[in-house]
């Protein structure tokens, strides 16, 4: 992995093409933090290389935001459009609704704190 | 008998005189007609065949440049002068060629002063997307990034036209992120439907399918005149359908614009300007009309073959690209990719070129790996991964939090062998 750099290129594909010209998310639940994780399979003939490749990204576990969006080296902004796009078709869907009904699953919050402790 | 024999004389000088004055009036008269020829065919050149030959010259009449006039008895007065035209006219064409080599010269200086300003421009608005997340803002800055990329395209057309470099070199890319980068560079791009993703069970499916390095840009150039042109003959609110298909040696990318069809002289124009192999400054027109010489330009110069026909089955247009085989390679997919990072210690990050040659699809084309940023994608299968990774995707979630970071995710070093 190369350290960060400036971009020095223009992308091919452009975010307002991605998202369609849509700046705003169908929902405005998702921050950086939120997880995602998929639902239910999809027909990768339907959805854009962006959406086939978030819905690989999520169905080993579940992601943050913030990681598809690097993953995806999409600016955060175009990412929410595209995980809220697949929540809304029933792709994926945000843990935090999982939360809600059964509470914080002990497992992934060992696997946050894992994370953490590896960023020192 | 001395007078007789003195008359005889005279009378054979004055015969012989007579014959001399005859023959020499005889001389004259074809001096004569020999000078009235002449100066007919002075005039001839000067009033006909000089500004024939400009015309040709200067590309305002495709009429034959006329010759010298013939004589009733077949013959023609004068070939000195063909030597003459052909002087004038080769100082006409060296002078047309110096001004046009001079024109281009200045133009592509011009043109690069431009085009720097221009993608600096581009590129500071691509890096505000990455690091402003107000919806409101984000919709403006998509506003400035589309003319932006139109821009940008108006100006790599110019410069095929003026037989400057086209600018920036890509890694092979996949077909269907060249289409959509096409359509990204057109101001209609959302009357533009690509369906480009065919999964097949057997070898390259045309998902996998991309182009090599030297022609990415180019075709995206050449797709997007054509896809221009589609969306401005065809009605403002009718979809623009482009496909790909595979054929013999290689594959057809498809436009189809259910329009009213171009005028027939526009038709001709076109036909005309995709068949050339270089196309003069001042055949460019005012205001500049450039779409179709710049896709003939560049089918020409990269081995592409491009038709545009009205198909009679329905109304509308439909342009036809051929990327021959040589032009294409295999696209690895994230999971092929993953595949053979977990069959061999080779670390992520090495460039594209090196793949072994040996790997090679079933339809026999050279195997090329995706930006190793899909490997990361196919390894990240939990929520952080304990692997190198993991730290880049952190890395990353920090800085995407912290909005005042003005720089985003590093790219791989394959992304650009030429940065």
């Amino acid at each position: 992995m190369s350290p960060p750099r400036r971009r020095d290129r223009e992308s091919l594909v452009r975010p307002y093409l991605i998202t369609g010209g849509r700046a705003h998310p169908t929902r405005n639940t998702l921050d950086l933090t939120t997880l995602i994780q998929a639902t239910r399979h999809a027909d990768p003939a339907l959805l854009s290389p962006e959406q086939r490749r978030t819905l690989r990204l999520c169905s080993g576990g579940s992601l943050s935001i913030a990681e598809i969006a690097a993953h995806l080296e999409l600016p955060a902004s175009v990412t929410r459009v595209i995980v809220a796009d697949l929540v809304d078709q029933g792709h994926l869907a945000t843990l935090s609704t999982e939360w809600q009904q059964h509470g914080p699953d002990r497992e992934l919050l060992q696997e946050v704190l894992d994370g953490l402790r590896a960023l020192r | 008998m001395v007078r007789s024999a003195g008359a005889a004389g005279l009378t054979a000088l004055a015969v012989a005189g007579a014959a001399a004055i005859a023959r020499q009036r005889q001389r004259i008269m074809e001096l004569v007609r020999e000078r009235e020829q002449h100066l007919a065919e002075l005039e001839h050149l000067r009033t006909k065949r000089l500004p024939a030959l400009a015309e040709s010259l200067n590309g305002m009449s495709s009429a034959p440049v006329p010759g010298p006039l013939r004589q009733e008895d077949g013959t023609f007065a004068s070939d000195s002068l063909a030597e003459l035209v052909d002087v004038i006219e080769r100082i006409v064409r060296a002078t047309r060629e110096h001004t046009e080599h001079s024109s281009r010269r200045t133009l592509t200086g011009v043109l690069d002063t431009v085009r720097g300003l221009a993608s600096e421009q581009h590129m500071a608005v691509s890096d505000m997307q990455h690091r402003h997340d107000d919806a409101d803002v984000l919709a403006d800055l998509y506003t400035i990034d589309h003319a932006g990329s139109q821009l940008s395209r108006r100006l790599r057309g110019f410069a095929v036209l003026f037989g400057a470099w086209i600018g920036q070199q890509r890694s092979a890319t996949s077909l269907q992120d060249i289409l959509r980068g096409a359509q990204s560079q057109i101001r209609d791009y959302q009357r533009i439907s690509v369906s480009a993703y065919n999964p097949s069970t057997q070898g390259d499916s045309v998902g996998d399918l991309g182009v090599i390095t030297r022609v990415v840009e180019p075709l995206v150039l050449l797709v997007a005149e054509l896809l221009d042109n589609a969306a401005r003959y065809s009605p403002p609110y009718a979809q623009v359908a482009v496909g790909v298909q595979h054929a013999h040696n290689g594959v057809a990318i498809t436009i189809d614009d259910a329009g009213v069809g171009m005028p027939l002289e526009e038709r001709r124009r076109a036909e005309r300007l995709l068949s050339k192999q270089e196309i003069a400054l001042d055949e460019i027109g005012d205001p500049p009309r450039v779409g179709f010489a710049v896709v003939g330009l560049l089918a020409v110069r990269y081995g592409l073959t491009v038709s545009v026909d009205a198909p009679p089955l329905y109304g509308g247009m439909r342009a036809v690209v051929f990327v021959p085989n040589e032009l294409l390679t295999h696209i690895e997919t994230p999971d092929e990719n993953e595949v053979r990072q977990k069959a061999s210690t080779e670390s992520a990050g090495g460039e594209e070129q090196s793949t072994p040659a040996r790997q090679r699809t079933s339809g026999g084309l050279p195997k090329r790996s995706r930006r190793t940023r899909e490997t990361a994608a196919a390894q990240a299968d939990s929520a952080p991964p304990a692997d190198s990774d993991s730290a880049a995707g952190l890395a990353a979630w920090q800085q995407a939090s912290d909005s005042s970071s003005a720089v985003s995710v590093g790219e791989n070093e394959d992304e650009d062998p030429h940065a």
